[in-house]
């Protein structure tokens, strides 16, 4: 597992600029090398029909994965994170063995929020440090199933959470020359088109309502999006080219400064997921075993 | 422009502003994000405080306006901070123009705030070689002066073989762009109702 040339230079110049982040980075490293190793590329999804329109693709959809692949990427996180990780994150050291990997996949890939909460407790962890680790854990799952269902995915998505996995938008991009305004996802890496000036979270578009927060240094092309109606905001960052799926999570941490301005201001992201999935994971393996064996030739007896 | 509150006591303020808010991040607003993972892994934020607070972050708005120049009507956005205007630029959710705008149209931030831009009436008297400032209700009575007496003058009421007419051909009214539609109204019912009928607009592609 290697992590590729472009996210290592940025990797780098975080750990430069802010070298009290060091203990994310190395996870964030060891994420992103996970996102590009392609074991993960074995997982088999399987989509609901049945879901509805306002669905992301993953709701309800069972995705075969590699159990051991799967405890492996969990344990190997958990005992980094208690390892590396700021105060809270001593508890999950001992959570790593006590904590099912497979169902933890399942809850993060999810978003269940509650679930986590439960998870947390039965596993002796602090449950927001447990949060803070299930984004990263769900991500090499999640980019996967990008790359797998990258066909599948709605032409058209007109609500705020990703079309993939249901989570908020880490941050918009106004990208190109002909700017549009593409919303993108930390976990799936997910890049899909925002209606100018209207709130991703409560669909506000009354002008009087919506602001930016807009440093002296950086104006508009580093700022934050705020809606007066829901309290809600988004950093955006003005680009020439879409960032790299797995470098998404690299951008919204270079970015942690405008979170902080927007929280000292009182606006805040939603409070829960923006869709939860409901995704089932079903050990890969057992699938295939139990999946019709469609290439066996019954030759007829002479 | 107000400023923000001075960095001295920053470090405090830091102090104040982890414990207070980005504790009370909930267990989904911190998970998939950078911050609520900085936070809930408790790693200091108070240098990314102090470093959010030397941002003088300020206050903007946007606000959808219409390029005062040409018929096109290209969107624009006018972006203000604490009110004053700060930037002019194309509004990308116009379907007219899709925030792109022409040389002149990108430069309509200078309409308000260039310095050279004449903000007092300026009156030239015929034969004179200064320019006189003079107060606008001056110069409306003026204005209003000599058309009433050019349109008393040349107004011709019939032909010469008693037909009514009802029109004066010695008053010509152009118009420019920044009348808006309203505006327009007003003028044709004005002039028509004088009796010129010479009236145009430059607003046209």
């Amino acid at each position: 597992m290697r992590v590729p040339e472009h996210a290592r230079q940025r990797l780098e110049r975080l750990g430069r600029g802010t070298p009290e982040w060091r203990s994310w980075l190395r996870l964030l490293e060891a994420t992103i090398a996970a996102v590009n190793d392609s074991a993960w590329d074995t997982i088999a999804p399987q989509l609901d029909p049945a879901r509805p329109e306002t669905a992301p693709i993953l709701a309800g959809a069972e995705i075969a994965v590699d159990r051991s692949l799967g405890r492996r990427w969990v344990r190997r996180l958990l005992e980094a994170a208690a390892r590396e990780g700021g105060r809270a994150a001593g508890s999950l050291g001992p959570a790593a063995s006590a904590l099912d990997p497979h169902e933890f996949l399942q809850v993060v890939v999810g978003q269940d929020t509650d679930a986590l909460t439960r998870l947390a407790a039965g596993a002796g962890a602090d449950p927001k440090a447990l949060a803070a680790l299930g984004g990263l854990a769900a991500m090499p799952l999640l980019q996967a199933c990008a790359r797998r269902l990258a066909d599948q995915l709605p032409e058209a998505w007109s609500y705020g959470y990703c079309p993939l996995c249901g989570a908020w938008p880490a941050l918009t991009e106004v990208r190109g020359l002909s700017p549009s305004r593409r919303l993108r996802c930390a976990r799936c890496g997910g890049d899909w088109r925002a209606e100018w000036r209207s709130c991703v979270y409560c669909g506000e578009t009354d002008h009087a309502r919506l602001g930016s927060l807009v440093s002296d240094s950086h104006g508009e092309t580093r700022k934050v999006d705020t809606c007066a109606a829901c309290r809600g905001y988004l950093k955006t960052v003005t680009t020439l080219a879409p960032s790299p799926a797995d470098t998404v999570a690299l951008e919204d941490l270079g970015t942690v400064d405008l979170d902080v301005a927007a929280l000292e201001r009182g606006y805040a992201r939603p409070d829960r997921p923006g869709y939860i999935v409901h995704a089932r994971l079903v050990d890969g393996r057992t699938r295939l075993a139990r999946a019709p064996r469609w290439h066996r030739v019954v030759r007829p007896r002479p | 422009m107000a400023e923000l509150p001075a960095l001295a006591g920053a470090e405090e303020r830091a102090m104040d502003v982890t414990r207070r808010d980005f504790f009370r991040l909930s267990a989904s607003a911190a998970a998939g994000t950078a911050v609520g993972g900085l936070a809930g892994l408790g790693v200091d934020l108070s240098p990314a405080v102090a470093r959010a607070q030397a941002l003088r972050i300020k206050d903007a708005k946007a606000v959808p306006s219409v390029c005062p120049y040409c018929a096109v009507g290209c969107g624009t956005l006018v972006h203000t901070v604490e009110g004053t205007i700060v930037n002019i630029e194309g509004d990308p959710k116009s379907p007219v123009s899709e925030g792109t705008l022409c040389p002149k149209g990108a430069a309509t931030y200078q309409l308000h705030v260039n310095p050279n831009r004449a903000t007092r009436v300026l009156h030239r008297a015929p034969g004179a070689t200064e320019w006189e400032v003079w107060d606008l209700e001056r110069a409306l009575d003026r204005a209003a002066e000599l058309v009433k007496k050019t349109r008393d003058e040349t107004f011709v009421e019939r032909t010469a073989d008693g037909r009514p007419l009802n029109h004066t051909l010695a008053i010509f009214s152009l118009g420019g762009a920044t009348m808006d539609n309203e505006w327009n109204h007003v003028q044709q019912k004005l002039l028509r109702g004088l009796g010129v009928v010479a009236i145009e607009n430059q607003a046209r592609i």
